[in-house]
């Protein structure tokens, strides 16, 4: 089937969106995997997920078992979830490790640095040791990781320059809150599972023509005037709001702000989809992250975390705040779920853009194809 | 052996490492030869899993004895 993605790439608005095939067909979810996910720094959990030393959580990541883990001597890191051996699965539940990683089936043990520590019986019964077996060579696989924002990004392929130099524009321009998060634990974590490509959930978070449609509560407190585009081209795109009104109790409690915040953030708030999978939103008082998990072409685990200036915030507060959070992400789940049907219908060509609204969703669809095109041979084009 | 036999597959059950490289430390020490080396090679592999300091030790004895 032809994939034209030049119409992707257009100027707006001329532009047409991905064609179904992205969001409907296996070789294309494939092809995305590598060019989209595997090849970039896509979110995978939070720092949070492993607050102590040794702490391991076995997660997936598009089919590949990986281990998250906080090393003996503090940093996270992330492996490939699987023994040297016979490659048998090392860790099966999230878990404390004590000491050494030992594999069930034949007690190979690792670090929690990932070093091959034991071959117990390699050399015959009571022989642990065997010319044939170099433990330096052996140890786990590791995945390069990077932390920014409590988010752990990873890099699959390997082949990503360093995460700061990347990102180093968003980085720069959200400098202001470059700040001590706070997790606010488990009242302030929540998943949805959402059936539809994870691609929707980016393209329906970073802009905000639906807002007042979608989100009519919104926007008595955030109107769409008040709205202006992000967009950061191969990078992130978002909005932004001039108008941020911070939640408050009834008795007037509210969040402690961000320290050292410059005046302009008292009234404003960002919202950016750091491409591929990570959204993000910053203000004053609160910051959340969303990690969308891609779990199958048209199913998608998005996962909430809200964090807070200080480690201990008003409870009643953080817990309103995270069910009017919650409320918010639940209302768009019929639209990104509804546009992925609507990927089923043939002959829809991607669909058109607002050139005044779309910005940030086109940018990302640009970018996503820019991508994939510089990876398919000149032929397929 | 067979009262340190039963404590060994019971701990082997209960799955509690620092446990089962006590048991098998004493089990070695009961044995000697290749028998103890085989039981050392337990009690080394699941005292790293508990992170016991003992680790080090069973290391050295194993080391002493050619066979790490
Ligand atoms: S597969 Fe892990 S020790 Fe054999
Ligand atoms: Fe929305």
């Amino acid at each position: 089937m032809s994939d034209d993605l030049s119409a992707v790439i257009r100027p707006i608005a001329q532009a047409q969106g991905l064609p179904n095939a992205h969001y409907t067909d296996p070789d294309t979810f494939a092809e995305e995997r590598e060019a989209l996910l595997f090849s970039q720094w896509a979110g995978l959990a939070t720092a949070s997920d492993v607050p102590e030393p040794g702490d391991a959580k076995p997660i997936e990541f598009l089919g590949t078992p990986l281990l998250l883990i906080r090393d003996r001597e503090g940093q996270v890191r992330v492996f490939h979830n699987i023994c040297r051996h016979r490659g048998m699965i090392l860790v099966s539940e999230p878990r404390k490790i004590e000491g050494a990683i030992r594999c069930p089936y034949h007690s190979w043990c690792y670090s929690t640095q990932g070093k091959l520590v034991a071959t117990p019986h390699v050399g015959g019964p009571g022989m642990n040791t065997h010319d044939g077996i170099d433990r330096t060579t052996l140890g786990l696989i590791e995945v390069p990781s990077h932390i920014w924002r409590d988010v752990v990004f990873i890099n699959m392929d390997g082949t990503a320059a360093p995460f700061a130099e990347v990102h180093a524009d968003l980085i720069a321009r959200w400098s202001d809150f470059d700040t001590d998060l706070h997790h606010g634990g488990g009242d302030s974590t929540f998943t949805l599972e959402v059936k539809t490509n994870w691609k929707l959930a980016v393209e329906n978070y970073c802009e905000s023509y639906h807002l007042p449609w979608v989100h009519p509560g919104l926007n008595s407190y955030s109107r769409l005037e008040d709205h202006y585009n992000i967009e950061a081209p191969g990078l992130y795109s978002g909005q932004g709001s001039i108008l941020y009104r911070q939640i408050r109790a009834e008795d007037g409690t509210v969040f402690p702000d961000f320290p050292g915040l410059p005046e302009k953030w008292q009234t404003a708030a960002e919202y950016v989809a750091v491409y591929p999978n990570v959204l993000l939103g910053v203000q004053k008082d609160h910051a959340f992250a969303i990690i969308l998990e891609p779990r199958g072409i048209e199913e998608t685990a998005e996962h909430i975390h809200l964090y807070y200036a200080t480690p201990h915030v008003d409870e009643d507060l953080r817990r309103a705040n995270a069910a009017l959070w919650k409320t918010v992400f639940e209302e768009d789940i019929f639209v990104v779920e509804g546009m992925q049907k609507g990927r089923h219908a043939p002959g829809f060509d991607g669909g058109r853009f607002s050139p005044a609204m779309d910005g940030p969703t086109h940018c990302f669809h640009a970018w996503a194809a820019d991508r994939l095109r510089a990876r398919r041979p000149m032929a397929a084009e | 052996m067979s009262d340190l036999d039963h404590r060994l597959l019971s701990a082997h059950a209960g799955a509690d490492p620092a446990v089962l490289a006590g048991l098998y430390q004493e089990a070695a020490h009961a044995t000697g030869g290749d028998a103890g080396a085989f039981y050392l090679t337990h009690a080394f592999v699941f005292a790293l899993e508990a992170g016991l300091p003992d680790a080090a030790l069973i290391e050295a004895d194993l080391r002493a004895l050619g066979r790490v």
